[in-house]
């Protein structure tokens, strides 16, 4: 058995780290482009846009989608009422996968298979959207905060993970060693399992967060009043689908293709103004399941 | 501590026999604390709700109600099926999903096995916000672009066909060519998405088992085989489970916005079909028979995935 | 991670108790048996009528156009509020969310809200839900004391009301009617939607390659054939002009101007058309296979763009303002607004063309200047006769015209000019007036009369330039001046009509797109006859035909 130096590489792990590099050099030149023409597309006129001037540079440039999305009331209105949904939303829901999750990743616990089945079962069958709205408007839910975030239930396919994140990624020797110091369940839970699953939690609550964050359906349904809207809910209705095209009134009054130019750019525009927040929150998150954070806990 | 005696408290805590039921509830009785939450909304929110199923089998409407209105029986699933288009559709989404699957399941994989390698901290962390960042374009937009880019005049793609002394193709108009561009650009959007899962998973392995493997000569691919692999299989095999569990899930709206009539033999879906139905009128009555269907078929493939895994790797979602 | 977790439970309650507490407790909640919606409808006229009159806030759902703000804030609104002493909580939607919110209310039938406003209900939607409560009648309403400037409207236009009852008598929603139209040489008036594709064609090309304006199709085609191989916009690239472009099966862009040569033009969605009082399908004559087959040889000559199956209208536009024109011959509403102010000056009309014979058929498009989708009323609100009375407001002729373009001061310059018309104010650099009345609009129930021109307010200068073009230059060639009216379906023919129709709308628009690419509209004929026959064509042509003749007896 050969010991290597510290530090020294095998000209195979060489050759592996250069194809490695290659390779992913590639995977993010060919993510970035698109993202890139996205950009310059929110400052370019959408018409030389569309007949494909603006591969690599900027044509006609223009600062106007960006005006108009951050004039209109509704835009700042629309990221602060976002950011209390998200925020709160990504809390609860990620608490409740959480604490729904660990109990049913221990294997001793009476009935653990019929609670799966009670919640696979409503990843399957769902009364669907109307006797929903008539229980949340029976609840007095409808045009509050609390009607985005609680009819979603408990996010199924999140437990399922994080169960088996806790079953099979965490030592079953550290709940041994939980269980004949005598710890209880809960205090198992609080003090072992969960300052070690930081990377599971960080990615629950991002799929949370991205979840809350672009959905305007929901409050479209329970949020009549448009001072509610989330920021995805007014950019949407900024725009106008290429199904109005067909609606004789908007052809009637002229200025079709003025108007179309600037909800072709705002759609655009709207993107980076969306995304943006996600994108700079993202490797805030990062960190906590980045390379390097590591289970070291069992000893002998 | 010695083997033995952690099998005998592990024995202990399992065995079903030596504890009765009522005293291994009352021991556990703060797991069901924190179960509680989670019943009860979903209680209220899921399952109270749950008598809207009915109208796939009525003809509902708001005055009747839900108990009121008219007991059609299978009339709708009957509609659906005798549709001119109906097996198109059908094989299509089917079609559409298995693809996407085939394609776009392995690559996050190896993707982030790839990235956990990669020693050096700031181009691993850029790397994974880029890929992650095409999640977040929003379908009309990704569908925009599609056409930009494909466009027999001056599109990206004609352009370098034409520069390999091709004449320019109507991607958009061959129905051939629609499933590629539907799983490709599915590729494109939610690859690096993917990746999140599986590099939390790595992220959280044992550097001693690195350290132990590199001292018994494992080079990369080896610890990449026997240690990164490993680690994640547990979760890659209950995705693919969940995945053949979503199978007729396929979202109307990539379709929608790419079709045309030229390629709608491949590109016609469920979905499509259902919206169309759904322009004239809200039917409610209909979108729910549909998605009955849809759901049926998806439960035979989530039980029968889930059952040739559990027998090949012991982990099953339940 | 702790802070950061004290930090998100003050969030969530300070989130709680910023709550609303409106909202709920203004709807009450609506069982919605059956016995409970006909109770209300009885009580409409009785006693409580006093009580009733104590209410003065009115919760509304209103569409409102994307660029719009809030209807709470328009001028136009706050006026009529304080007009009627009358209070209005506004639930505005835009765009297509503007269905889906619609539909969901309608479904549950919970908080409702007391009307709907420019939220453009179908017939089937005011038949249904008419028919089902949800919506009160308003025939009662419509009188001296509670709606007097509709009256006035209906003394102006006795078929007004006619044309908004639904076949079981009531009228469920209000009327709205616009008339942008022309007195053609026959006597008759025609609007401005009569012919909805016009085609152009790039003069300056015509020239530089010494052609002439085409009259037959067949020259059209030899004109096509040198607009793909010369260079004709010059710029030394014998490639890259599109000799005809279009967007396939659109209602104002399509192709079907040029079946004119074949003895037909198919306007309508769901290519239905009248000659002699006999409702035809267009898309089963012999004249549309004779003209697919036709087209099919400029496809497979490579004179049609490649995307008319695909583009949008971005895409169509933007070939057009293209510098470089690279357009030869389009379709569209009109002709600046696909190439640009700039590019417009080089193209022309292109007459509608005949066969070597010289003979064409062109018949007219459907031409609604009624609606009645725009106002109706649901069975939560507790005082139908204030609300009415306060939406009567928009029929005054000076409110129709702020409504339809944006208040007086902010659309209309604040003085009138010296006929006492008022005419669109100064616009600053960058705004245009289609852009201003997009952000000022008010959807509802407005009258748009054609006397209304030049008393209060002018036409547009553009809708005024089309009205003159069709009544110049494109209605020569009109042979067939019947269109389908404004029927009103009954129920069953509605639900036939829904059921089977997108289907055949599908099949239609994608067996002719392969038979333009691909060709083959020979061998396939019979068989395509027969399945839209087995779709069930001939039913929904029956109730088409059976509403028509219904609404030519009363006439």
């Amino acid at each position: 058995m050969e010991i290597k130096k510290a530090g020294a590489k095998s000209i195979s792990d060489k050759g592996f780290d250069i194809v490695n590099y290659i390779f992913l050099g590639l995977i993010f030149l060919i993510v970035i482009y698109p993202l890139f023409y996205i950009l310059i597309a929110s400052v370019s006129n959408p018409y030389d846009v569309y007949v494909g001037k603006t591969f690599l540079l900027p044509s006609g440039f223009t600062l106007e989608g960006y005006k108009r999305i951050f004039s209109e009331k509704m835009i700042s209105k629309g990221y602060l009422n976002s950011i209390v949904y998200t925020g709160l939303g990504t809390f609860i829901s990620t608490v409740l996968v959480i604490i729904t999750a660990y109990p049913l990743s221990r294997p001793t616990l009476p009935g653990k298979k019929i609670i799966m089945i009670f919640y696979v079962i409503t990843m399957y069958f769902g009364g669907g959207l109307i006797p929903t709205y008539l229980v949340v408007s029976k609840l007095h839910m409808i045009n509050s905060l609390w009607a985005l975030i609680l009819p979603g239930g408990v996010a199924v396919y999140s437990v399922i993970i994080s169960r088996t994140f806790f079953t099979h990624s965490i030592p079953e020797s550290l709940y041994d060693a939980a269980a004949i110091d005598g710890s209880s369940n809960m205090r198992t839970f609080l003090k072992i399992v969960l300052p070690l699953s930081k990377p599971l939690i960080a990615v629950m609550a991002i799929y949370a967060m991205v979840a809350y964050w672009n959905d305007w359906f929901t409050a479209l349904i329970y949020l009549p009043s448009s001072y509610k809207a989330p920021l995805q809910l007014v950019l949407r209705q900024i725009l106008i689908e290429s199904q109005a095209l067909a609606n004789m009134m908007s052809g009637m009054d002229g200025g079709y293709a003025e108007a179309n130019r600037i909800t072709e750019l705002i759609k655009f525009t709207s993107i980076v103004v969306a995304s943006a927040p996600m994108l700079i929150i993202y490797p805030f998150v990062q960190k906590y399941f980045d390379k390097g954070m590591t289970i070291g806990a069992v000893k002998g | 501590m010695s083997k033995k005696d952690i099998s005998t408290i592990r024995n202990k805590n399992s065995k079903c026999n030596s504890v009765s039921l009522g005293k291994r509830i009352l021991k556990h009785w703060d797991l069901y604390l924190l179960l509680i939450p989670g019943i009860v909304i979903t209680i209220i929110f899921k399952y109270i709700p749950m008598y809207g199923i009915q109208i796939a089998f009525r003809d509902y409407n708001a005055v009747d109600g839900f108990w009121g209105s008219k007991w059609v029986g299978l009339d709708w699933f009957t509609k659906f099926f005798n549709n001119y288009n109906s097996s198109r559709m059908i094989s299509n989404t089917l079609l559409l999903s298995l693809f996407t699957l085939l394609w776009s399941f392995p690559l996050p994989i190896i993707i982030s096995l790839c990235l956990n390698q990669v020693k050096g901290a700031r181009f691993r962390k850029t790397l994974q916000t880029v890929i992650y960042a095409p999640h977040f374009i929003s379908i009309m937009v990704l569908c925009g672009i599609i056409k930009i880019f494909l466009s027999p005049y001056g599109g990206l793609f004609n352009m370098i066909v034409q520069a390999f002394g091709g004449m320019p193709i109507d991607f958009l108009g061959e129905p051939s060519w629609f499933r590629t561009i539907y799983v490709t650009s599915g590729i494109w959007q939610d690859t690096g998405w993917g990746t999140i899962l599986y590099l939390a998973t790595l992220s959280g392995v044992d550097t001693q088992l690195y350290d132990a493997a590199k001292v018994d000569g494992a080079n990369k691919f080896k610890l990449i085989r026997h240690v990164d692999i490993p680690v994640l299989v547990p979760i890659i095999v209950i995705q693919l489970i969940m995945s053949f569990g979503n199978l007729m899930n396929v979202g109307f709206e990539k379709a929608f916005l790419l079709q045309t009539d030229l390629n709608s033999p491949t590109s016609d879906i469920i979905a499509t079909y259902v919206y169309r139905q759904g322009i004239l009128k809200a039917q409610y009555s209909f979108s729910t028979a549909v998605g009955l269907f849809n759901t049926a078929v998806n439960l035979v493939l989530l039980f029968v995935v889930n059952k040739i895994c559990k027998k090949m790797s012991d982990i099953s979602f339940l | 991670m702790k802070k950061l977790f004290k930090k998100i439970v003050c969030l969530g309650l300070a989130a709680m108790l910023t709550l609303p507490l409106t909202a709920c407790s203004k709807n009450e909640k609506n069982q919605n048996t059956q016995e409970e919606v006909t109770g209300a409808a009885e009580n409409q006229g009785a006693t409580d009528q006093s009580k009733a009159n104590e209410v003065k806030k009115f919760n509304v759902f209103a569409g409102i156009s994307s660029m719009s703000p809030d209807n709470s804030e328009k001028t136009l609104v706050k006026q009529m509020n304080e007009k009627m002493g009358v209070t209005i909580n506004w639930n505005c939607v835009a765009g297509d969310a503007l269905t889906e919110r619609k539909n969901v209310l309608f479904a549950t039938g919970v908080d409702l809200p007391d009307a709907f406003m420019g939220a453009s209900l179908s017939d089937y939607e005011l038949n249904t839900y008419g028919g089902q409560g949800l919506l009160i009648p308003l025939n009662s309403y419509i009188n001296e004391e509670t709606m007097p400037n509709l009256m006035k409207l209906i003394e102006k236009r006795p078929d007004l009301l006619s044309t908004c009852t639904m076949p079981d008598g009531n009228i469920y929603g209000l009327p709205s009617i616009s008339e942008m139209g022309f007195k053609n040489s026959d006597g008759n008036t025609y609007y401005i939607g009569a012919i909805p594709q016009f085609t152009s064609i790039n003069k300056k090309w015509l020239d530089n390659l010494g052609l002439a304006m085409p009259t037959t199709i067949d020259e059209l085609h030899d004109v096509l054939v040198a607009f793909r191989d010369k260079d004709a916009n010059g710029n030394g690239d014998p490639n890259d002009e599109i000799p005809l472009s279009f967007m396939y099966g659109n209602w104002c862009a399509g192709m079907t101007s040029l079946f004119s040569a074949f003895g037909f033009t198919d306007y309508n969605d769901q290519h239905r058309v009248v000659e002699d009082g006999v409702v035809k399908f267009n898309a089963t004559k012999e004249e549309y296979k004779k003209a697919m087959e036709y087209f099919h040889q400029w496809y497979a000559e490579g004179l049609i763009d490649l995307e008319v199956f695909s583009q949008d209208a971005s895409q169509y536009i933007a070939k057009g303002q293209n510098a470089d024109e690279l357009l030869g011959c389009f379709t569209w509403w009109e002709i600046p607004e696909v190439v640009g102010n700039d590019n417009a000056a080089d193209y022309t009309y292109l007459p509608f063309l005949t066969d070597s014979e010289g003979n064409s058929g062109v018949n007219l498009n459907e031409q609604g200047t009624t609606g009645h989708g725009a106002f109706s009323v649901t069975n939560a609100c507790k005082n139908p006769e204030l609300l009415l009375k306060w939406v009567d407001q928009l029929y005054d002729p000076m409110n129709s015209m702020q409504a339809i373009y944006g208040p007086i001061g902010e659309f209309f310059s604040v003085t009138p000019d010296s006929n006492g018309v008022y005419t669109t104010r100064e616009l600053a650099a960058n705004e245009t007036a289609g852009d201003l009345k997009a952000r000022l609009e008010l959807w509802g129930p407005t009258a748009q009369l054609s006397e209304d021109y030049g008393t209060y307010y002018y036409m547009e200068d553009r809708a005024q330039q089309r009205l003159n073009d069709l009544r110049d230059f494109w209605f020569k060639n009109v042979n067939n001046f019947e269109y389908y009216p404004s029927v009103t379906f009954t129920v069953d023919e509605t639900n036939t009509i829904n059921d089977k129709i997108s289907d055949i709308q599908q099949y239609v628009s994608e067996t002719g797109a392969r038979w333009l690419t691909d060709g083959g509209v020979e061998e396939e004929w019979d068989d395509y006859v027969k399945q839209l026959d087995s779709m069930g064509l001939q039913d929904v042509i029956k109730c088409w035909q059976d509403a028509y003749d219904r609404y030519m007896a009363v006439k």
